[in-house]
């Protein structure tokens, strides 16, 4: 089939002539003339299905070059009318004429009448004065050059002894001579190997639905395919190759019996920060470091709930007659605060919010969402980046076991070992960093959790350890992806995205 | 987090020995130091924001010494002698400072200030300005030589008008003797920098004792003669001013460790406040935190057992009288991170080493499940990905030009303090957001497919936070012959596998072309827009292909096929 990708299919004359190579002997070279008449092809056919064969590696040739005199133009009307020289002799066997005379009566034009006066005198058989005379009746040259023409005329080869005649004659113009060249081929082992391969039935280069409609495929035999031929290039859509591996590490949690939360992206200032013991005097709190919603408040939480958050902030007893937990922040907390809306700088408010639904002990809770920090825009950091992160509740629920998370996390995507070191988050304590190793950045922080303060716990009315953790899942996607600038991720390159490694 | 370069030399003539960088460097992975370089006769440290008495040297070998001996090197007596000193504050000062702090420290017999003692303060001094006192602004340090003070001292706001003053010496700038204060104020480089939180137009924040000796002008400058610590010194009055009380009595509290770590004692004083009367520092009796060895045992995983606890605090530098599994410690004034219970079993855990808490798998069983509609639109993203879309992902923050032709006004929230105005409004729905996905790859060949499933944000005044956050999922493909009907087929087909229908109405999206436009409604309520992208957005963002789109709120359709409010999206 034309523009086949894959070359290797033969032809039903691509098949025969090599077929025909391949019964030959080993080693042996067969002229394509030869073939041609052996397998009654034209000798066109043969050379053509000879060079596909050869260029797809299943046939050899070897080459010998010859020269093949002909009869030129000028060298048939020689042969016709005889050889300028020829024709002066005849006019001047009569006796010598005047050179005008000579050269009227022989017919020949300027150049050919001197072109015999030369060849004669060459011979010697010509003298030149007042008249052309001839000193040799026959000339022994003039003879052997109608031989030559003679020979070339019956397609006969020149005899050896006038080759040295043909050439001058070839100078003259009076022959031509080519260049040619022989070649004799034989199949390449290769050559040998798929020409058992190919039958003598029909053979089939694609299928088609024609071939199965009719049953045409049972009698016929399936061409061979060049199997490392060039094919073209596809492409297509699939998933983002980031949000890919976020789908790995939640397919992690939900194995580890992590179940979903989604949730709010505007938040109050309460749930973001208040509700999290985070101080409100707290730089990271100013409008330097978050992100705030024009002309839009929110609205305070329940009045218990935030009457609890405020008497721990400020140190006092969360509820009359209780004791205080702690020292607490100290000075005034301000509830107009905890209504300012912002862009969630965390995804621990969604801890909160879960842990507000009292789900039933042991809990396990994870979610993966984008957050915002007033970051300034570059490789490494972008405003908008996403967290991973969750809580586990439940009686006897400890540090080590949010350690024994850890270790079945790096374990789980191939980080190896972790090393734990003391950390500080306002919202848990004690809290710790897991550290893993990267074979080229060394020691990387990437497993940041801790307990949840009894602060945090107490106002939501959890009454069992939780251990919170929050990851910085896009850091270690561009670690693990290779990606070295943020941008990318959001980019959405369209070829990158193809082409991504899975 | 804060830093510090710290003098090995001193550190280890504190702690009474050297030790090897390679022991430092270990002994430090288990506290919340990280050390960065360890290169003689300095090192460079790190610490978390609530351990800033790591930042001198004292503190670091206090550490080092409750690790290495278990034994603090600074201890307190529960009470503090009086120093017989004491503040007048005149209401004045409330509008501008109103807080100041005062301890008196003495040397022990035979001993004073030395080359590393004061060269630690100088240290200590300016890493607590600019982290905890947040360049000065939330509160400042003063120290002064005792000796000729006379007691007590004054802190008002006075009138710059006939105040003299003469400048201690500071680096780069000689003092100048005795000048005017007004021109002190418009012309030194230390007022210049710090003037604004210390006076007001004619009048500025003063420190003086009876005798009328001016002894500082807060938070800018100490006086030369009365302001200046010298080596010998043998008794310091320690200041800090500030805008709240818990700041100045951790800076002064911070302040005192340099000092009680080599041997000082410490002495209270007294405010007097004007119709207050007077009022001791909280440190002159130390504050308590009850600890219950259970808790620590609980929390932190494993059996230690009360004796040990006590141990491993005292070794922290808490005084603990030990009364049964629960007892008391005594929390000396430069350590305001320790608030309660959890801060003293995360002491436990540093002394313990986090090391002998080995990971433990839980026994718990819980199922792990995604939501219902994140699995629902996992469902929707396989279809689209088998129509030959591809998945973007894309920031949840727009160009504001961009978000006022696509995204309804009234519906969309905008950032009041945004970094820049390519990402200074939230969007309200994906379009925009994959319209510049698309502008990014106008290099690349068409037709283009691209979806994305993904939280949007509407404006929902009645909500808790103001706002509703929805997911959306939105298709666009762009291309010779891209239209209605791609987009409104797209839907349909989408519609027919959600197994709705929906009534199709003409639609007025911004950002589509008049008359190509459609809604779709389910229930009364606008489910999904269809629609051509009117060519002069295209040409902005520099699309030379029509581009069509589909956009379905996923929140809503979930919530009309009658799914429980567990499964929506909480706001």
């Amino acid at each position: 089939m034309a523009g086949d990708p894959l070359s290797l299919s033969l032809s039903p004359q691509e098949a025969k002539v090599l077929k025909g190579l391949a019964r030959q002997a080993v080693g042996l070279r067969v002229p394509e003339e030869e073939l041609s008449a052996q397998l009654s092809l034209t000798i066109e056919t043969v050379r053509g299905s000879l060079e596909r064969l050869k260029a797809k590696g299943l046939t050899v040739s070897s080459e010998t070059h010859e020269r093949i005199l002909r009869l030129s133009p000028r060298g048939v009307e020689a042969r016709e009318k005889g050889l300028p020289e020829r024709r002066l002799v005849k006019v001047l066997s009569g006796g010598p004429l005047p050179q005008e005379e000579a050269q009227a009566r022989c017919g020949l034009d300027g150049k050919e009448f001197a072109a015999a006066i030369g060849q004669l005198r060459r011979e010697k058989a010509l003298r030149i004065g007042e008249k052309l005379e001839l000193e040799v009746p026959d000339p022994q040259g003039v003879r052997a050059s109608e031989q030559v023409l003679g020979f070339l005329a019956g397609s006969e080869e020149v005899p050896p002894g006038l080759l040295p005649v043909a050439e001058l004659m070839v100078k003259r113009g009076l022959l031509a001579s080519e260049p040619v060249t022989h070649r004799a081929w034989s199949a390449s082992e290769n050559g040998r190997a798929i020409a058992d391969l190919v039958g003598d039935r029909p053979s089939i280069g694609a299928l088609t639905s024609e071939h199965l409609r009719t049953g045409s495929w049972l009698t016929a035999q399936f061409r061979p395919y060049d199997l490392r031929a060039q094919v073209p290039f596809i492409t297509g859509p699939r998933r983002h190759e980031y949000l890919s591996w976020l789908r790995e590490v939640e397919q992690l949690l939900l194995g580890l019996g992590f179940e979903e939360r989604r949730g709010p992206i505007v938040e109050t200032d309460f749930y973001n920060n208040d509700a999290l013991f985070i101080p409100q005097s707290h730089p990271a709190r100013t409008a330097q470091d978050v992100l705030f919603v024009e002309g839009a408040t929110g609205k305070t939480p329940e009045e218990s709930l935030l009457r609890r958050v405020k008497n721990i902030h400020e140190g006092r007893p969360p509820e009359e007659g209780e004791a205080p937990l702690s020292e607490g922040w100290g000075g005034e907390f301000n509830v107009e605060w905890s209504r300012r809306l912002l862009l969630r700088s965390q995804t621990t408010n969604l801890s909160v919010r879960y842990l507000l639904e009292h789900p039933t002990p042991p809990f396990r809770m994870y979610s993966i969402g984008p957050v915002f920090r007033r970051e300034s825009l570059d490789a490494k950091h972008h405003i908008q980046f996403d967290q991973c992160e969750g809580v586990y509740g439940g009686e006897g629920v400890s540090l080590r076991n949010l350690l024994g998370l850890f270790t079945t996390m790096a374990r789980e995507m191939g980080a190896g070992e972790v090393r734990f070191k003391p950390s500080y988050f306002p919202f848990t304590e004690p809290s710790v960093e897991g550290y893993v190793k990267h074979p080229r950045m060394g020691w990387m922080e990437v497993l940041p959790g801790g307990m949840f303060r009894p602060e945090v716990l107490r106002p939501l009315g959890i009454k069992v350890p939780v251990a919170a953790w929050g990851i910085g899942v896009m850091r270690l996607a561009m670690v693990s992806l290779g990606i070295d600038d943020i941008r990318e991720i959001y980019g959405n390159r369209l070829d990158r995205l193809a082409e991504s490694r899975v | 987090m804060p830093q510090a370069t710290l003098s090995t030399r001193t550190l280890f003539q504190i702690l009474g020995s050297e030790i090897s960088p390679r022991e430092v460097e270990d002994l430090l992975f288990r506290t919340k130091v990280e050390l960065h370089e360890v290169k003689d006769p300095e090192m460079m440290v790190e610490v978390t924001h609530d351990r800033l008495d790591l930042l001198c040297e004292s503190g670091l070998a206090n550490l080092l010494s409750g690790l290495l001996h278990q034994r603090p090197l600074a201890t307190l007596p529960p009470t503090l002698s009086p120093s017989g000193f004491s503040v007048r504050v005149d209401p004045s000062v409330a509008p501008l400072r109103p807080e100041i702090a005062l301890a008196v420290v003495r040397a022990p017999e035979g001993s004073g200030i030395d080359a590393g003692l004061l060269s630690e303060l100088i240290k200590f001094q300016e890493i607590l300005h600019t982290s905890l006192g947040i360049n000065r602004r939330e509160g400042s340090i003063g120290l002064y030589p005792l000796r000729g003070l006379v007691s007590p001292l004054t802190y008002s706001l006075e009138k710059v008008e006939g105040l003299r003053f003469t400048p201690l010496a500071v680096e780069g700038v000689p003092s100048s003797g005795e000048q005017d204060v007004s021109e002190f104020l418009s012309s030194h480089p230390m007022a210049l920098k710090y003037g604004s939180l210390g006076h007001t137009k004619d009048r500025t924040l003063v420190l003086k004792d009876s005798a009328g000796t001016l002894l500082s002008l807060p938070p800018i400058l100490n006086a030369a003669k009365h302001g200046e610590i010298r080596v010998g010194e043998k008794e310091v009055l320690i200041e800090s001013t500030g805008k709240n009380s818990r700041t100045v009595r951790d800076l002064v509290g911070y302040m005192m460790l340099p000092f009680v770590t080599r041997g000082w004692t410490v002495h209270s004083t007294t405010n007097v406040v004007q119709g207050n009367g007077p009022s001791e520092p909280r440190w002159a009796t130390l504050r308590k935190v009850a600890i219950a060895s259970s808790t620590a045992e609980h929390l932190l995983g494993r059996p230690i057992g009360a004796a040990k606890i006590h141990q491993d605090l005292m070794a922290a530098g808490f005084d603990a009288e030990v009364r049964g599994p629960e007892f008391s410690v005594r929390v000396p004034p430069w350590r305001p991170d320790v608030l309660g219970e959890v801060d003293l079993v995360e002491e436990v855990m540093v002394l313990e080493g986090i090391a002998s808490f080995p990971p433990q798998e839980s026994g718990h069983q819980t199922q792990g499940r995604m939501l219902p509609l994140s699995r629902y639109s996992e469902k929707l993203a396989e279809i689209l990905l088998g129509m030959g879309y591809q998945e973007a992902h894309t920031p949840v923050l727009l160009p504001r030009d961009l978000s006022r032709r696509l995204c309804p006004e009234k519906s969309t929230l905008e950032l009041s303090n945004p970094v820049s105005e390519e990402l200074s409004v939230v969007r309200s729905t994906l379009l925009p957001s994959l319209m510049l996905a698309l502008s990014l790859n106008t290099g690349q060949s068409y037709p283009q497919r691209l979806y994305e499933i993904a939280d949007v944000v509407e404006v929902a005044p009645e909500t808790p936070t103001g706002s509703s956050t929805r997911l959306h999922l939105c298709a666009v493909l762009a291309g010779e012959g891209a239209g209605f009907a791609n987009a409104m087929a797209l839907l349909e087909r989408l519609m027919r596998v959600i197994g709705s229908s929906a009534v199709r109405e003409p639609g007025n999206e911004l950002g589509g072309i008049p008359g190509r436009v459609a809604e779709l409604s389910l229930a009364g309520e606008k489910l999904a827009v269809v629609g051509e992208v009117h060519p002069e957005i295209l040409v902005d963002l520099k699309l030379q292909q029509p581009v069509c789109w589909t956009e379905i709120d996923l929140t809503l359709l979930w919530t009309l096929k009658g799914n429980g409010p567990r499964d929506a999206v909480p706001s």
